[in-house]
């Protein structure tokens, strides 16, 4: 059953300054509207809670990608299309476009993202682990300016985070890293069917293979844990590690066991989900290897 | 009139293609006659069109699988804004009925009533409320309080047979209901020979027990009605149905008012796979409409369509083949326990095809099938694309399979050795019919051979057995043969009326009912190849009670065999009133004629277009309509043959299946319209890696479905689809209309059994249960170790 339009307010101010006075005037009273393609999803349902929303859609202060020799920004109202077709990401970060493509279908990467997927905060998104294995850093404002904090950690449990009431997410700037610099990146997300799926488990690693050596290893993880998890345990394990050593798939996927608090829903189980963790870690160790 | 179906012109005796060249309309692919408005949407859907002054239906559905209602407390609800009108137990007549949109009268039993004062599965109906607008019924009915005396639910076919089970249906109304004390909703067996005496002849005995699960038929458009009364005072249904003519039957039933006082009118339909052939949704809107004198509608949401519609029958099958050392298969035997949820709408109809139609497949000397269909506490059975023949299929085709592996003899080699084939009668045929005692079959038509063939190129069959067993993604291969019918034999029935208009073209009025099926233009396809005339001078109008004759309606793979011939009968005798009212005004002999390119024409070179014929019959030369109607109801079933082939990939890691390559072949005699006939092989085969893979019914202890949404109820989309290729292998019927065939369900049988196989042959672990989930084969390849 849709819901009953008359019941929802929709501001849609003109500029970045005006929304952030707005949200800043009523803390906590208005819920931003970026894409749209979760909180429509929720409308059509019946079951998006009835009162105000801030429409940022048409915002430019937070569109574009910007990219420099180093770094990528992406401002929170890039759209998983954009994230596809750009090259840089494409060549350097490769894991945000296999994340764009694997989430909903056309016309929702039309419409999603990147900041609404962060501040949706849904232990299941798609581009959540590749932000944590790209140790991404998000800037975050409000009518009182901007601070800086690390993507990993940003979210707290289910469906929280460390989000100030006013505060909307401004940007996310990854580091690049060029497969020529000895970056290997393993993305892989398993779901019910291809497309418009939820996963069961996404698994997204990163590392720098450099004469053999693991270094700057970053998993992140989809739909193992309440929130979008920081493989810590399956990290330290690898960090420093020489990627020949046969015991290493081992000793990953042990970690990872330990990493993931599965449960049981209508998509899968739990133990499923940490054994299917624990065999992406190994397939994860053999791509360093290959590269190694 | 001469029986066309043995006049037929192209029926060259036996067997063989006659010389296709010689079709004008039929075995082409024009455009579909209702592409260009749906294209631009002016195609008229249910809901496309609003009533003044409508009210709009929502339901109060049970949130028990088992209950008894002691009270109902509408009070506040009466008063709430916009409510007009409450229905419920105690104040709707209790009439016995079935949902089930069948022949008259239905096989199924009367075990339904508007509302019952108990209900028996979570989505059951309670309490209606028509209001100004739906969110006024929601909130009216938000306050409706429903006192409920829970019962013991029953959530599982083996608890609902054991002895002391609680009974679903113990009211005094119901009647046709096999054995209620026992919670049957209906028994049937059927025996030919002695299976006992073929097993103890045998070398091998197999035994093997196979289930597959609930699926939904999911149409995009889901049940809507839309209901008012005419100038007449007469009550009009405009509404989403592949049965027309059973709705205003069943509707005049439940509703306890004349067949003369209802309308039915079927618009375009967004497709309906079976679910449609259910009277659902028309009784709660005509109560309403009947009760306040105003326009009503009722649309489920998806949501109601996928918890209180209806849905594939769960079954549960232990398959028994005896066979010899080189594969003769001496006798088979299936047992069935099928799960029908709270209702039995198609429960024996259904289950008498999970064995009438696979079992035959394979020629044994004995035969045994029994099948007992009960009620539980969970969502309801209905019709569904192939009609139990999926169910059927799946025990059929992967025990081949089994027998094959057992005896190491190649799983083609040993379906051609048992498999039916053209001259054969088929062996089960008067034992098991349509929920009972059938007609004779003979097979005139049977391209299976060559469909094997086809198959085993396009796939690369010669490669089983070579894929690389070590690393994390297995391949593997197979294969399955099948068929379906043509049609309910002795039983369905199709009428067409044709008449002539001033410049030579014809309206055809059918009761056939076009629901994205592309009927409308395969019938119009059959009209003008028979008379002679373009697809464009084909005006084709279905279906409306008031209008167009009588149809059984868009079942059983029946309209293009059933409802196409009687348009071909009807259109030939057009054909002999054109020639003879030309004969008249040329005063010479009609057998001196012939029509073709839409005129007559006479030896010495004259002609007469249809238009210069119709004018002169209309306003000069003994004046009359050109027009004739034709009805068909055939003995014979012939069987379409199909069969597919996969490559597959699992992902020994991740437990993830990949159909990689997915080939079908398939037999439907000559295609009338071989576009569609490849897009109903295609579509079918999408649904039916649904089935096999994806589409799964989760439940609570409580019965509640938990995953009633397509965000987490996953149909096959058109990116999970797998490289496919649909192939037509052309054979002739000879009682079909130019030699058609059925197609539209054959292809659902494949998929489920398919997958079985070819994961079989990529990781050596044999399943038996559907849909094959990731995680079923990582727990399988963890057992294994």
């Amino acid at each position: 059953m849709r819901a009953n339009v008359p019941q929802y307010d929709v501001v849609a101010p003109p500029t970045l300054a005006e929304a952030l006075a707005l949200m800043a005037r009523e803390p906590g009273v208005w819920t931003p509207l970026a894409g749209g393609t979760d909180l429509m999803v929720l409308f059509e349902a019946g079951k998006l809670p009835p009162g105000r929303y801030l429409s940022i859609w048409g915002l430019p202060e937070l569109a574009g990608i910007q990219v420099t020799a180093d770094a990528v920004t992406l401002g929170a109202l890039t759209t998983y299309g954009e994230i596809r077709a750009n090259a840089t990401v494409q060549a350097d970060l490769p894991m945000l476009v296999r994340a764009a493509r694997e989430t909903g279908a056309i016309a929702i990467q039309n419409r999603g993202t990147i900041g609404g997927n962060i501040a949706n905060a849904s232990p299941a998104a798609d581009s959540p682990p590749a932000l944590v294995a790209y140790d991404a850093a998000l800037t975050l404002i409000s009518a009182a300016g901007t601070r800086t904090t690390a993507f990993r950690g940003f979210h707290t449990g289910y469906k929280r985070m460390d989000l100030r009431p006013g505060e909307l997410v401004q940007s996310v700037r990854v580091l690049r890293r060029p497969a020529a610099d000895g970056w290997v990146h393993f993305y892989k997300k398993v779901g019910t069917r291809a497309f418009q799926a939820i996963s069961k488990v996404g698994f997204a690693g990163c590392a720098q293979v450099v004469d053999g050596v693991a270094r700057e290893v970053r998993i992140g993880l989809a739909s193992v844990a309440p929130t979008v998890l920081v493989a810590a345990h399956t990290e330290a394990a690898l960090e420093g590690a020489r990627v020949a050593d046969p015991g290493l798939e081992a000793r990953a996927a042990q970690a990872m066991v330990r990493d993931v608090t599965a449960i049981d829903d209508i998509r899968s189980t739990a133990r499923y989900r940490s054994q299917v963790a624990a065999n992406l870690a190994a397939a994860f160790v053999r791509a360093l290897r290959e590269r190694g | 009139m001469a029986d066309e179906t043995t006049a037929n012109p192209w029926d060259t005796g036996d067997g063989s293609m006659p010389e296709y060249d010689r079709f004008n309309v039929v075995n082409k692919s024009p455009r579909r006659v209702d592409a260009l408005k749906l294209a631009l949407g002016k195609g008229t859907f249910t809901d496309d069109e609003v009533p003044a002054g409508m009210l709009h239906v929502k339901m109060l559905w049970s949130p028990h699988a088992h209950a008894r209602i002691v009270s109902i407390d509408t009070s506040e609800a009466e008063k709430m804004p916009g409510v007009q009108c409450i229905l419920h137990c105690n104040n709707v007549s209790r009439v016995p009925h079935t949902t089930a949109g069948q022949g008259f009268p239905e096989p199924s039993p009367w075990d339904a009533l508007c509302f019952d004062d108990k209900v028996r599965f979570v989505g059951d109906r309670v309490c209606a409320v028509a209001a100004e607008t739906e969110a006024d019924a929601l909130r009216a009915i938000a306050t409706i309080k429903v006192e409920y005396e829970v019962l013991p639910a029953i959530l599982t076919v083996e608890d609902a047979v054991a002895p002391g089970a609680v009974q679903i249906h113990e009211h005094p109304e119901p009647t046709g209901i096999s054995k209620p004390e026992q919670n049957l909703a209906c028994t049937l067996d059927a025996s030919v020979g002695d299976v006992e005496a073929g097993f103890a002849a045998s070398d091998l005995v197999i035994e093997r027990t196979y289930r597959i699960g609930y699926a939904q038929q999911s149409p995009i458009e889901p049940h809507i009605a839309i209901t008012w009364l005419d100038e007449d005072d007469r009550l009009t249904v405009r509404v989403a149905t592949q049965v027309p003519f059973h709705s205003r039957r069943i509707l005049a039933q439940v509703l306890e008012i004349p067949v003369a006082r209802i309308r039915v009118i079927k618009p375009r339909i967004g497709g309906g796979f079976g679910v449609k052939q259910e009277v659902l949704v028309e009784d709660v809107p005509a109560l309403v409409t009947l009760r306040t004198g105003r326009p009503a509608r009722w649309c489920l949401t998806r949501e109601e369509e996928l918890v209180s519609a209806r849905t594939r029958h769960p079954s549960k099958l232990t398959m028994k083949a005896g066979v010899m050392k080189d594969g003769t298969l001496q006798a088979l035997s299936m047992e069935v326990l099928g799960n029908s949820g709270a209702y039995g709408a198609h429960a024996l109809t259904v289950v008498s095809c999970t064995g009438g139609k696979a079992l035959p497949l394979y020629k044994a000397p004995n035969y045994r099938f029994d099948a007992r269909v009960a009620y539980t506490n969970l969502p309801v059975g209905g019709a569904f694309r192939g009609y139990g023949a999926p169910q059927g299929f799946y025990g059929v085709e992967i025990l081949m399979d089994e027998i094959a592996h057992e005896l190491g003899i190649d799983p083609i080699a040993l379906r051609e050795k048992n498999m039916i084939g053209s001259g054969d009668d088929n062996p089960l045929a008067v034992a098991l019919g349509e929920g009972g005692e059938g007609f004779p079959q003979r097979i005139r038509s049977c391209g299976l051979p060559e469909c094997i063939t086809i198959g085993r190129e396009a796939i690369g069959w010669e490669r089983r057995g070579s894929f690389d067993k070590t690393g994390t993604k297995r391949r593997g291969i197979g294969m399955v043969a099948l068929m379906q019918g043509s049609g309910i034999p002795g039983v369905d029935m199709a009428s067409a009326f044709l008449k002539l208009n001033d410049d030579g073209s014809l309206n055809l009025l059918v009761g056939a009912t076009d629901i994205g099926t592309g009927s409308d233009t395969i019938l119009s396809q059959i009209a003008a190849e028979e008379l002679g005339v373009q697809l464009e001078d084909i005006i084709i109008y279905s279906a409306d009670t008031d209008l167009t004759p009588f149809d059984t309606g868009a079942y059983a793979s029946s309209t293009t065999y059933i409802s196409g011939q009687s348009v071909k009968k009807a259109a030939a005798g057009v054909k002999r009133q054109i020639i003879a009212a030309a004969a008249e005004i040329w005063k010479c002999e009609a057998d001196e004629l012939v029509a073709a390119d839409k005129a007559v024409r006479h030896p010495d070179g004259r002609a007469l277009s249809y238009g210069d014929i119709c004018r002169s019959t209309l306003y000069h030369h003994n004046q009359h309509q050109i027009m004739d109607h034709a009805s068909h109801m055939s003995y014979e079933c012939p069987p379409p043959f199909a069969a597919h082939f996969c490559e597959v990939e699992v992902d020994v890691e991740t437990g993830e299946i990949k159909v990689l390559d997915y080939v079908a072949a398939v037999d439907c005699g000559v295609a009338i319209h071989p576009t569609a006939a490849e897009g109903q092989t295609e579509g079918g085969v999408q649904m039916g890696l649904g089935y096999a893979l994806t589409e799964r019914y989760c439940f609570d202890e409580k019965g509640a479905m938990q995953n009633a949404s397509f965000a987490d109820y996953k149909i096959f989309s058109a990116l999970d689809m797998p490289d496919m290729k649909a192939v037509l292998v052309p054979t002739y019927e000879p009682t079909g209309p130019f030699g058609a065939k059925s197609v539209s369900e054959i292809p659902i049988n494949g998929p489920a059994p398919l997958l079985s196989n070819a994961i079989f042959d990529a990781i050596g672990v044999r399943f038996r249960e559907a849909p094959i989930t990731p995680e079923m084969i990582w727990r399988a390849l963890r057992e294994r170790g």
